[in-house]
């Protein structure tokens, strides 16, 4: 008997790309302004508040230098506000998708659906290693420190440094999966099912046209 | 049966193993000792066959030569548990990972489930199942990637190094399951520097020296190591760094509490317990630790400034954390312009230490004890009044320490040392005072 996991990665991966091809070219401040505030309220209940402090700070410098430089050369503030809130909800939307997609079952999903293996636990080991980078760009301006230099976080010294690191950790992170048996080419074995849950996919689709009605 | 070696050559910078036999025994937990850049690691990487590595000569592993073996059927042969705990998991949750190996292993569903459901109750390992991998401790990652090895069900495991950055409690849990599944039958051999903790469990002791194998008496493991003389009455040191009230800890634990303690001038020497806290104090002391409290370097009171590390400053544990550039001769003349006098001496050190011809290659490329040596030198060459060292001497050779004490000694006519190590030989009649760290406070020992 097989047994299967229902994800909803992909329903929502789909869902925020047709959101965000959407608002690339429709003209409705309202329909950027209802996606800003579901996309605040999501990172709210999953209680992501870093993400809710880079939703409010990040775009602002980009979009209010955007709505300036097109204040200053027309009348229309229209245009220059439509684009404000669509850097805000473009920023929205790329915070749900690292909050709330589970980019291991997207994957796992992608490869059931025959994306290669080496792509996709070669992808996997790189994002799961990304908390270890950025404990090394620190460990390196630690260690610039302790010489005497002061290593601003601009310094292009630090990333060839950090690029030059994870490259030597490959060697040990291809090691490693070779240890828990994976063999390039060689059978898996699938225990269970990635489905791509249908419910979801129908609460992504109602969710869509409920904005579309509603807000324009 | 278990290990068997025959005939086995192996080339790193010249020969490493020339027609090396030995066998290790099956069924059986062995130790396996020798210096950094013996070759520990190398050799339990040729028998696991993970790696690319060319050899002549033959290994068994249960009478069978998996050499042209798919990496599937070698690793239902011999499972390998990695030094450092953070490079080894593909998945982000321990199940994840668990279904990785066992899909790899092309099992079929209804015995994952079984072999999950034995090995996580064998690791004890259930409470940690869904938690992200990032969030386990060095010992709970470790546990979590033996747990792997046992649902893989190898009758071969090799661990090498595996405590390096454990904490001690954790390191005498994992030793002890180590024994309890020798018990049920595995092999096991674990490459380890610490011989601590092994009395009670281990059944041989074979060290690796000049790329020979030999056994060990396992009285070794309860013999108490020599005395060395750490402390000189007539040194004539006065204080020189001020610990006020300070109370220093790691992860909500207080490690260190120091109302009034003076580090002198001179040489010393700090010794204590693995993860009673030296290393934590170390970095404390150059300000890159949080602790509260006052701390004062003569009479000034230290804060965290760019300009401190002009005074004082630390050689970290791990070497690769001291480097800030990619090649040895870029690392020696990092920082502030270096006298010629300085500069000739680098150069004598890189010739003495056999490192002349490596000077412009990778410094991933170099061996741990090459590394290390290199951030010695960087970090003599610097002109600071007080300088901390934390494990100065871990794989080097004697003649290396050597060499690396004089220098100290040298150096100390002007400057102050605080020196952290477990290879107290090297500092025997160099070290001037001795101070211990034990049950959170600071002692002075002997003199």
């Amino acid at each position: 008997m097989m047994v299967s996991k229902k994800t909803n990665a992909l329903n929502l991966s789909l869902l925020i790309l047709v959101l965000t091809l959407e608002i690339s070219f429709s003209h409705s401040v309202k329909l950027d302004l209802a996606l800003i505030g579901l996309a605040a309220a999501f990172l709210l209940w999953r209680r992501a508040f870093k993400s809710l402090v880079v939703l409010a700070l990040l775009p602002l410098i980009p979009a209010a230098s955007t709505y300036w430089a097109i204040t200053l050369h027309g009348t229309d503030t229209t245009y220059a506000l439509l684009l404000f809130v669509r850097t805000y909800a473009f920023t929205a939307l790329g915070l749900v998708f690292l909050v709330g997609v589970d980019l291991e079952a997207l994957l796992l999903w992608l490869e059931q659906h025959k994306l290669s293996p080496n792509f996709v636990y070669g992808l996997l080991v790189v994002i799961h290693a990304l908390p270890q980078i950025i404990h090394e760009v620190a460990a390196i301006r630690e260690a610039s420190l302790l010489r005497g230099q002061k290593l601003h976080p601009w310094s292009p010294m630090i990333y060839v440094k950090v690029i030059f690191v994870a490259m030597s950790w490959q060697d040990q992170y291809v090691k490693a999966m070779y240890a828990h048996g994976y063999t390039e080419g060689a059978a898996r074995s699938v225990p269970r099912a990635i489905v791509s849950s249908r419910c979801g996919l129908m609460a992504a689709a109602a969710l869509f046209l409920l904005l579309n009605v509603l807000v324009r | 049966m278990g290990i068997e070696l025959k005939k086995l050559r192996f080339q790193r910078d010249g020969p490493l193993f020339d027609g090396l036999d030995f066998a290790f025994a099956t069924g059986a937990m062995t130790v396996l000792t020798g210096d950094s850049g013996s070759g520990k690691s190398t050799l339990l990487n040729l028998i696991a066959g993970f790696a690319p590595m060319m050899y002549e000569g033959k290994i068994l592993v249960n009478g069978h030569d998996n050499r042209d073996d798919a990496m599937q059927s070698k690793a239902r042969q011999v499972g390998m548990l990695f030094q450092n705990p953070d490079q080894q998991f593909t998945m982000r949750t321990l199940r994840g990972e668990l279904n990785f190996a066992l899909e790899n292993l092309n099992l079929p569903a209804e015995a994952m489930v079984k072999q999950i459901r034995q090995a996580v109750a064998l690791g004890e390992t259930t409470a940690f199942l869904d938690r992200d991998l990032q969030t386990l401790s060095g010992g709970e990652k470790q546990r979590a990637a033996l747990t792997v090895l046992l649902a893989m069900d190898a009758p071969v495991l090799l661990l090498d190094e595996p405590f390096a950055s454990i904490d001690p409690a954790s390191r005498q849990q994992l030793i002890t399951k180590l024994g309890h599944l020798r018990d049920v039958g595995k092999t096991i051999v674990i490459a380890e520097h610490d011989l601590s903790d092994y009395a009670d469990v281990a059944d041989e002791l074979v060290s690796l020296k000049n790329g020979r194998l030999t056994r060990l008496p396992l009285s070794t493991l309860t013999t108490i190591p020599t005395h060395f003389q750490l402390t000189q009455t007539n040194a004539g040191t006065k204080p020189l760094f001020h610990l006020d009230h300070v109370i220093c800890g790691q992860n909500r634990q207080v490690l260190i509490r120091a109302a009034d303690w003076h580090f002198n001038t001179g040489i010393t020497t700090l010794t204590g317990a693995n993860g009673s806290g030296k290393s934590t104090l170390l970095r404390a002391m150059v300000q890159l630790h949080p602790y509260q409290g006052r701390m004062l370097l003569g009479d000034r009171r230290l804060r965290r400034r760019q300009r401190l590390f002009q005074t004082m400053t630390l050689a970290v544990q791990d070497a690769t954390k001291q480097f800030v550039t990619l090649t040895p001769a870029d690392e020696l003349k990092f920082g502030s312009p270096l006298t010629a006098e300085v500069r000739e001496r680098q150069q004598n050190a890189l010739e003495y230490l056999g490192l002349a011809d490596k000077q412009n290659g990778s410094l991933y490329h170099l061996s741990d004890g090459q590394k290390k040596m290199i951030q010695l030198i960087a970090m003599l060459s610097l002109d600071r009044s007080f300088l901390l060292l934390d494990e100065p001497f871990s794989g080097l050779d004697e003649r290396a320490c050597a060499f690396f004490t004089k220098w100290i000694q040298e150096k100390a006519v002007e400057e102050s040392f605080l020196i952290v190590t477990h290879r107290l030989a090297p500092l025997a009649g160099v070290s001037q005072q001795h101070v211990q760290l034990a049950d959170q406070h600071l002692q002075v020992v002997g003199g």
